[in-house]
């Protein structure tokens, strides 16, 4: 019952971001220079459609009414609808959303993959080769423009040595994609015993998430190797080693835990920076996912369908906070207890 | 009177490489305990005090070297004993409590889960023993409800309890030394009294040897058996406790007792001790480290070699011109 | 009795610069990208908007140091004069963010209250949103100008400043020297002028240094998505996004050039800013 309120708490004490995230794409669709109308009926629009526009919006009453109005809208589901496309903006968005989600997901366990280990070896290491090596990686990985990574590694690794897959999107033409159940091809290919499809899906989705990845390795190593160094060198480890305990106990049990907690902390920045990365790397590859749908609409001036993910993205981002929140206080008893 | 120590230090030398210079911590310490026996070691700060207990218990810095000597634990050659060797003993046979209990226990870990990690390295133990012996542990330390205080993490206790569990952890496996580095410093001056009784009634109880590393001076005469002085990393007078209080023999002793007070004197007759420690990173340094300071300073004092001599049955001092 | 004077600033920054090599090389690097943007438009070879039908898609040679992009422009030319552009919009952002970023973190730290919880909000509402995504929506909204991607930069940026600003407000607020200027009668703020602005100048610094590189990034992947500078002119992220197309075919040089000047510029940046950081302030390392 006790964890139930917690989360209750956590819940109610993101609501303040979600109101701000409200407040501020509303006033981003309507504190337009010129004409807001003009925008939602699109570039080809004329006098009329424009009029139309302005009137199903209803763009010409007080700002206050717009606000909740819009605010229905949004609890409704109404995003508008793609200039593009025709179809309802959220449906665009959550047609999309997996392909993205699968991305960011593998680019995440990747980057966690490398990035963690390197930074507690280098804490463990200090002045050796892998800490001179996790610094490098530290002060590379953070002066590269994910555009470039990514070039780079098509460059290299499909055209010079041929390994990689034609970074065309999820999958190549020649293949079908798999029934829909997660909306993650790899997943779902597994799912219906599609070997075959699932490591093409695979070894499309490795060249782009390596990208993201390499993108966010370097402030998690950054901060695990921090993290390390200030666990090693607590009291308690000292009083660890005092009383016997073995050198693996000491090391997982005792200070990786507690350096646990800081890096857990520094995942909400890079979700930040994943987020916005995410966009640049779609555009690389060709990735069909929300981020290049956001290109798309920019380079179309479809107004709605921009806006519209500008607010999904944020929801995404507050719901990833939330959750490394709840993580969070249910690893550190500190919070667990004194809420 | 013979007493076989349990733990024998001799001569024993612990420099530091530091970016400023080399720093001689320690220089020709000799310290003894035998079972049953409190030993308390005094000093300043700076003293040596806990770095002698640090390179005992084999925790020694990476910065920190041994330059000489050699301790003796049991059979064991402590510094020339395997790394595995010397972990064994660690919370089995040995052990040592901390200052400021509160950051010296895992902040993310209860209490009876921290008892049983040294339980399971040592003891063989089933797992539901475990549990029933950490509690007994937790009881063994006049925790009230050990019980229920099994599930508390360092956070939720006070100073004092937080002392009280690092002893439990500190004594679970029953070891035979217990090292006391300043436990009580810290703690509020009832809480002081009531966990200086603990310790005093476990190593009584247990015929633990006990080493209390204190600054203060009054603490260690209500205590200890046998009293050690340091100063700037020289073991300078060690002698047994009354002993020690009636006729101390190095002019530093001396002004150490006339600088505590003792609860019957005025404040006014509390002397303060001129001059600083001695800066050990200097390349030169004196053979007697307190003689800058010592109103009986002569000549005399600066030849090299200064060795403890025996001037009354247990009472030892490293001076050329003693009390 | 002598006493030992504590190094002046320069003699203290010539001994940061000996002792790390590197800090002395982001330096010297500094001082070329400074140059670049001076001086660009009259030291590149070729004019970089001059295009040439007969020369396209050439690699590097000895006329094109950089080779030629699709249009026959000589890429080193392009890439030295986008410095101006590049540098220039990424300064101009922070500078606006430091700004007023700064202000509005001394009145929160300084008067607390309302201000307080008012700017407080403001940089919560702002650090909601993934920051490049934010961008986006702000140029989308604004219009696709050079401009706009200045200001949808600051924006981002500002909370950096004004909770670096209000850390050091808040401490100074109650120190004994702003009691006594605000005895002897001085204005509030001439107080908040003379008092607090030169204490928070050095951490302001430090994170203007250190977020410089991220700007630039910023900046930079805006534009690659076509946001904000349009061609021809010249500016790095739209050199890359233009040499995409063409590394998948094998022509290189389009996009490796003006990559590499982004990634040194950034690598720069950073690197300057923790030499400053060590300078000024060395507690603050991780």
């Amino acid at each position: 019952m006790d964890k139930l309120k917690l989360l209750a708490r956590r819940l109610l004490q993101a609501l303040p971001s979600l109101a701000a995230i409200v407040i501020i794409t509303f006033l981003l669709t309507r504190l337009l220079p010129g004409d807001p109308a003009a925008y939602f009926a699109g570039d080809a629009a004329d006098a009329e459609s424009i009029a139309q526009v302005r009137a199903e919006l209803g763009l010409d009453r007080p700002l206050v009414v717009q606000f909740f109005v819009y605010l229905g809208d949004l609890l409704r589901g109404d995003l508008g609808t793609s200039l593009n496309t025709g179809r309802p903006v959220l449906a665009e968005i959550a047609n999309r959303l997996p392909a993205s989600l699968e991305l960011t997901g593998v680019a995440l366990l990747l980057a966690l993959g490398v990035a963690v280990p390197l930074g507690v070896l280098a804490a463990l290491y200090q002045d050796r080769w892998v800490d001179h090596l996790c610094r490098v990686v530290v002060t590379a990985g953070v002066s590269l423009p994910t555009f470039f990574t990514g070039l780079l590694l098509i460059y290299i690794f499909y055209y010079i040595l041929g390994w990689a897959p034609s970074p065309l999107g999820r999958l190549d033409f020649l293949y079908i994609p798999p029934a829909t159940v997660t909306g993650f091809y790899t997943v779902d290919a597994l799912l219906a015993g599609d070997l075959e499809i699932a490591w093409a899906a695979f070894t499309q989705l490795l060249l782009p998430a390596i990208t993201l990845g390499l993108f966010v390795l370097a402030p998690i190593a950054r901060m695990t190797r921090a993290a390390m160094l200030a666990a090693l060198s607590s009291d308690y480890i000292r009083t660890a080693r005092a009383y016997g305990l073995h050198r693996a106990t000491v090391l997982i049990t005792y200070a990786f835990r507690n350096a646990l907690l800081p890096v857990l902390t520094t995942l909400g920045m890079v979700f930040s920076f994943m987020l916005g990365a995410n966009v640049l790397v779609e555009q690389v590859f060709a990735w069909p996912g929300i981020g290049s749908f956001a290109v798309e609409a920019l380079v179309a001036s479809d107004y709605a369908a921009v806006q519209g993910f500008v607010l999904v993205m944020a929801i995404l981002f507050v719901v990833l906070n939330l959750m490394i929140d709840l993580v969070y206080t249910l690893i550190d008893p500190r919070i667990r207890v004194e809420g | 009177m013979s007493r076989v120590p349990l733990l024998s230090v001799r001569d024993l030398g612990v420099s530091f490489r530091t970016r400023s210079g080399t720093v001689r911590a320690l220089e020709r310490v000799n310290l003894d305990v035998a079972r049953g026996e409190i030993l308390g070691v005094v000093g300043e700060s700076g003293s040596g005090k806990s770095v002698t207990a640090f390179t005992i218990m084999g925790l020694l810095d990476r910065a920190g070297q041994v330059t000489g000597g050699d301790i003796h634990f049991g059979g064991t050659d402590m510094l020339k004993a395997p790394a595995r060797e010397l972990q064994e003993l660690r919370g089995r046979e040995l052990t040592m409590i901390f200052q400021s209990p509160r950051t010296a226990l895992n902040p993310i870990r209860t209490v009876g889960v921290q008892i049983m990690d040294v339980l399971r390295r040592h003891a063989v133990v089933t797992r539901r023993e475990l549990r029933d012996k950490a509690v007994e542990a937790l009881a063994a330390v006049r925790i009230p409800d050990p019980q229920a205080r099994f599930h508390a993490y360092p956070f939720q206790l006070s100073g004092g309890q937080c002392q009280r569990v690092m002893i439990a952890m500190a004594l679970a496996c029953r070891p035979s030394l217990l090292i006391a580095d300043e436990p009580t410093t810290g703690l509020d001056v009832t809480t002081q009294a009531v966990i200086m009784d603990l310790i005093r009634d476990l190593a009584r109880e247990r015929r633990m040897a006990t080493v209390l590393i204190t600054h203060d001076l009054h603490l260690a005469a209500q205590v200890c058996d046998r009293i050690a002085v340091m100063h700037a990393g020289h073991v300078v007078e060690t002698a047994p406790t009354a002993g020690l209080f009636r006729a101390a023999r190095h002019p530093y002793t001396a002004r150490l007792i006339a600088a505590t007070p003792a609860g019957h004197g005025t404040l006014d007759e509390i002397q303060s001790i001129p001059g600083n420690l001695p800066d050990l990173r200097a390349p030169q340094l004196p053979a007697c480290r307190f003689s800058r300071r010592c109103e009986r300073h002569e000549p005399l004092c600066d030849a090299p070699d200064l060795l403890p001599e025996t001037v009354a049955g247990d009472h030892t001092v490293s001076c050329r011109r003693p009390l | 009795m002598t006493t030992i004077a504590a190094p002046s600033l320069t003699q203290h920054g010539l001994y940061i610069l000996r002792e790390n090599p590197v800090t002395a090389v982001a330096f010297g690097l500094f001082a070329l990208l400074v140059f670049f943007a001076v001086a660009g438009p009259w030291i590149a070879p070729y004019d970089p908007l001059l295009s040439n039908a007969a020369r396209i898609l050439e690699p590097p040679s000895l006329d094109h140091w950089f080779g030629t992009d699709q249009l026959g422009r000589d890429v080193l030319s392009r890439v030295i004069v986008a410095t101006r552009l590049d540098l220039g919009i990424a300064v101009t952002a922070v500078l606006l963010s430091c700004g007023v970023g700064a202000v509005l973190g001394c009145l929160a730290g300084f008067y607390g209250g309302w201000w307080d919880v008012l700017i407080g909000r403001l940089t919560d509402a702002i650090m909601a949103f993934p920051l490049f995504v934010l961008a986006m929506g702000i140029v989308a909204a604004a219009g696709n100008t050079v401009e706009n991607i200045v200001y949808a930069t600051a924006i981002i940026n500002l909370p950096f400043y004004a909770r670096v600003a209000r850390a050091e407000a808040n401490v100074r607020r109650d120190s004994g020297f702003v009691e006594a200027a605000r005895v002897s009668g001085n204005s509030e703020f001439s107080l908040i002028a003379r008092h607090l602005f030169p204490n928070l100048l050095p951490p302001l610094v430090v994170q203007l240094s250190l977020n410089m590189g991220w700007a630039i990034l910023n900046a930079a992947g805006l534009s690659f998505i076509g946001l904000g500078v349009r061609p021809p002119t010249p500016e790095w992220g739209i050199m890359v996004a233009e040499g995409a197309t063409y590394i998948v075919s094998g022509e290189w040089w389009l996009a490796l050039f003006p990559g590499t000047a982004l990634m040194l510029a950034v690598f720069c940046f950073n690197l300057l800013g923790d030499g400053l950081r060590d300078l000024i302030d060395p507690s603050r390392r991780t």
